[in-house]
């Protein structure tokens, strides 16, 4: 007989079902348990209830029938798939597929995962290679579409099933695999009654008799277009029958066991995420340092996620500064780019994620796996940059305190500075000015009258110093005032500068202190500013330079500003301390400054008059050969100087520089 | 007799000094100025005046450097440490290195009075 169709009575299939139950105990192994909502496990438990119930109708209706075929075939009612393959190995069964609703089943030949399972996803593959070691069928539940199928695996060895997993693993013959929608494996009863009407067809090699037609009662068909050579017709029926009824019964408590295995996946992956999670706000809790917390952090991220390239980028998008990376990118990466809400990621892609602290985006954390990342995985990950963004906000926190501690300690040995020097600076004068009084005091009629006259005599200058000093204190306690309380007014130059001039020699008493005025000349401006201006010029020029020298005022008008320098013999500005020396405080390290006195304030008074009344400096220094401090006014109200407020250096080096060119 | 060398940058202050000292009288002389602090050494070896009278603040040698240089060759020397600027620090430095008087530069009239009190206790 060719190859053609047989019917088979359902009542086969009952008989298969009676002896497969009875071997897997009495119907207890059809049990299903649902975790999804309450009305599914509702429908799932009608149609359970209903399959059962039909499946037992149906056993003890083709009891009857079945034991025929049980006395035909009497040492074939024990066969399996794997036996039919051991005991025939090369009967290259290379596909047996039953169609139809119920479950259509594949026998796949050989130890390899079947093809047709590589492209399915890690759940099938690793199930099929489960079954194979633990020589038990497992179901797995997978998706397609919208729909979930279930997929039962059977494993086949060449051999009787070895005793442990490395020989399983040599004497993997295949597997069995079938699978059906979720829907119509667990149909309510109209639709289990539809289920056993399948069509089956099995195909194999030619080389066996011819194989059997034959219509059963029941109509359920069986298409053989050829059957293996040792084989008869109602061994393999018998056998497929016997894998389509163990494959149903097995479907669901592999079910059961499926979903136990999916749970314990899960609660390893939730344990992953936990231990990676805790691991890194441990080491960000260790150090307020972003040296120290960021290699340790970027190292378990990528030791835990086995990642090939992981990075850290702080600042705006566009111009982020990378602060660390590990790693190498992978030259090739996949074109598809990851959403930054997706919440798995494939190997080898580029995954960004943002460091946000509340809206504020700090920078971005990317990385790119080597594997692909599951749910959990990603995950953690953000938890991760969560950590990241809150660890480098607090190092930022930390940073700025640090900084304003630096900056107060250095204030603070400013201010010692300023005290020591200050105080020497009121208490020489003030000395003088007491132990004068108490000589002049307790011995006046002992002194001679060439004693008195030095004494009163030497006051003056030191009552001058202690005036400017205390003018310059309270213009520099009121300095930020000053440019609100400048007065302007057209002054006359010319008197002025003779009239400071007066009382300003008492300071630079060891100088020649000469004025040069030689016509009237007004300016724009603040008389008690001309005054701080250009009594703190004299009186710097008196301290640094010689005994016996020349300090010369010049007073002059020019086309559109007047002028007022101060030149003298001095040793001229170093160019270390030409940067600094209108800074509060600052007095320079040189021999000369350290020789002489001084606050350290009266040039930054001066500056900051400057600026208030609109003038310009122009400063001409050369190392020994002294220094000019020009000081140029608007000379009339809406006249306005250029570079109003700044200095201007013109030094002999920077002169022959240019001449040399 | 009791001799004073006096040791201080400002002319003013030395000439004030010696007024005072000589004008207070009693047994009490200047044996010479020094304007800093290399002057004062030298004037100290060859003059072995009773006691020095010694500003901190000086171009070259500080005051306390002076006083070092000059306890450990006579530790037994009577200095007064002169300053504008006695704050504590160098007061504990001047005690650490055995000056025995500091004086506060405003109370300048006080120090034929500590010269005495120096004199005598040595």
């Amino acid at each position: 007989m060719g190859a053609g169709e047989v019917g088979l009575n359902r009542a086969a299939v009952g008989l298969l079902l009676a002896g497969a139950v009875a071997a897997g105990g009495a119907g207890s192994a059809i049990v299903v348990q649902h975790r999804a909502d309450a009305q599914r496990s509702h429908n799932l438990h009608t149609a359970q209830a209903a399959l059962t119930q039909s499946l037992h109708t149906r056993i003890g209706r083709a009891a009857a029938r079945a034991e025929q075929y049980a006395n035909e075939l009497p040492q074939l009612a024990a066969t399996r798939p794997a036996d039919m393959l051991a005991a025939a190995p090369h009967t290259d069964v290379t596909s047996l597929t039953i169609t139809g609703p119920m479950l259509p089943l594949r026998v796949v030949a050989g130890a390899r995962l079947p093809a047709a399972l590589t492209g399915t996803g890690r759940y099938l593959q690793d199930a099929a290679l489960v079954a194979r070691d633990s020589a038990a069928p497992i179901a797995v539940v997978t998706r397609s579409g919208s729909s979930q199928y279930v997929v039962v695996l059977w494993p086949l060895y060449r051999t009787a099933v070895p005793a442990d997993t490395q020989m399983r693993r040599s004497a993997s013959a295949g597997w069995v695999v079938g699978s059906a929608s979720i829907a119509d494996f667990l149909a309510p009863v109209a639709t289990a009654e539809h289920a056993f009407g399948a069509t089956i067809a099995v195909r194999v090699t030619p080389a066996g008799p011819a194989a059997i037609a034959t219509t059963l009662r029941g109509g359920l068909n069986v298409r053989v277009t050829s059957v293996p050579a040792p084989s008869r017709l109602g061994v393999l029926l018998l056998a497929l029958l016997t894998v389509l009824a163990c494959g149903g019964i097995l479907g669901f408590t592999a079910l059961i066991r499926r979903r136990d295995l999916d749970m314990a996946r899960r609660q390893r992956a939730l344990d992953e995420q936990v231990t990676l999670v805790t691991e890194i706000s441990v080491t960000i809790q260790e150090s307020l340092d972003v040296g120290v917390v960021l290699p340790a952090v970027l190292a378990q991220i990528s030791q835990r996620l086995e990642l090939l390239w992981i990075r850290i980028v702080v600042g705006p998008n566009d111009a982020g500064v990378e602060l660390l990376a590990i790693g190498r990118r992978h030259s090739r990466l996949p074109a598809q780019r990851w959403s930054p809400d997706a919440t798995t990621a494939s190997a080898g892609q580029l995954v960004r994620l943002p460091l946000r602290r509340a809206t504020r985006t700090l920078g971005h954390l990317e990385l790119a796996p080597s594997a692909a990342l599951d749910e959990y995985q990603v995950a953690s990950l953000r938890q991760c940059t969560d950590l990241l963004a809150g660890a480098l906000h607090n190092a930022e926190l930390y940073e700025r305190e640090h900084e304003s501690v630096r900056r107060l300690r250095d204030l603070d040995a400013l201010k010692d500075d300023f005290l020591g020097t200050v105080s020497h600076e009121l208490r020489t004068p003030l000395s003088v000015l007491t132990g004068s009084v108490s000589l002049l005091t307790d011995a006046w009629e002992r002194l001679p009258d060439e004693s008195r006259r030095t004494t009163v005599a030497k006051m003056q200058p030191h009552v001058a110093s202690l005036a400017n000093l205390v003018n310059d204190l309270l213009d520099f306690i009121s300095d930020r005032r000053a440019a609100t309380t400048a007065s302007l007014s057209q002054v006359q130059l010319d008197r002025e500068i003779q009239q400071l001039a007066e009382l300003l020699r008492p300071l630079v008493h060891r100088q020649d202190l000469q004025v040069v005025a030689p016509e009237p000349v007004t300016a724009w401006t603040d008389v008690r500013g001309l005054e701080r201006i250009i009594g703190n010029l004299v009186s710097n020029a008196g301290k640094y330079s010689p005994e016996g020298t020349t300090i010369r005022v010049d007073v002059r008008q020019g086309p559109h500003d007047t002028t007022v320098s101060v030149c003298d013999e001095g040793p001229g500005i170093r160019p270390e301390d030409r940067e600094r020396i209108f800074e509060r405080f600052y007095r320079g390290d040189s021999q000369a400054a350290r020789s002489t006195r001084g606050s350290g304030i009266g040039l930054a008074v001066a500056m900051t008059w400057m600026q208030a009344v609109g003038a310009r400096l122009e400063v001409r220094t050369a190392l020994g050969r002294g220094t000019t401090m020009a000081v140029h006014f608007p000379s009339s109200q809406g006249a306005s100087v250029d570079g109003a407020g700044t200095v201007t250096w013109h030094t002999v080096e920077a002169a022959e520089e240019e001449l040399v060119r | 007799m009791i001799t004073a060398l006096i040791v201080d940058d400002e002319s003013d202050i030395r000439m004030l000094i010696r007024m005072i000292v000589e004008t207070a009288n009693n047994g009490l002389a200047v044996s010479g100025e020094a304007a800093d602090g290399d002057e004062a050494l030298q004037m100290w070896r060859s003059d072995h005046p009773v006691v020095v009278i010694l500003d901190n603040r000086m171009p070259g040698l500080t005051g306390l450097e002076v006083a070092e240089q000059m306890l450990a060759e006579e530790p037994d020397q009577s200095i007064i440490l002169f300053s504008a600027y006695l704050d504590t620090e160098t007061i504990n430095h001047a005690s650490r290195i055995g000056i025995k008087r500091c004086l506060d530069k405003t109370r300048i009239d006080q120090l034929p009075g500590e010269m005495w009190a120096l004199a005598k206790s040595a």
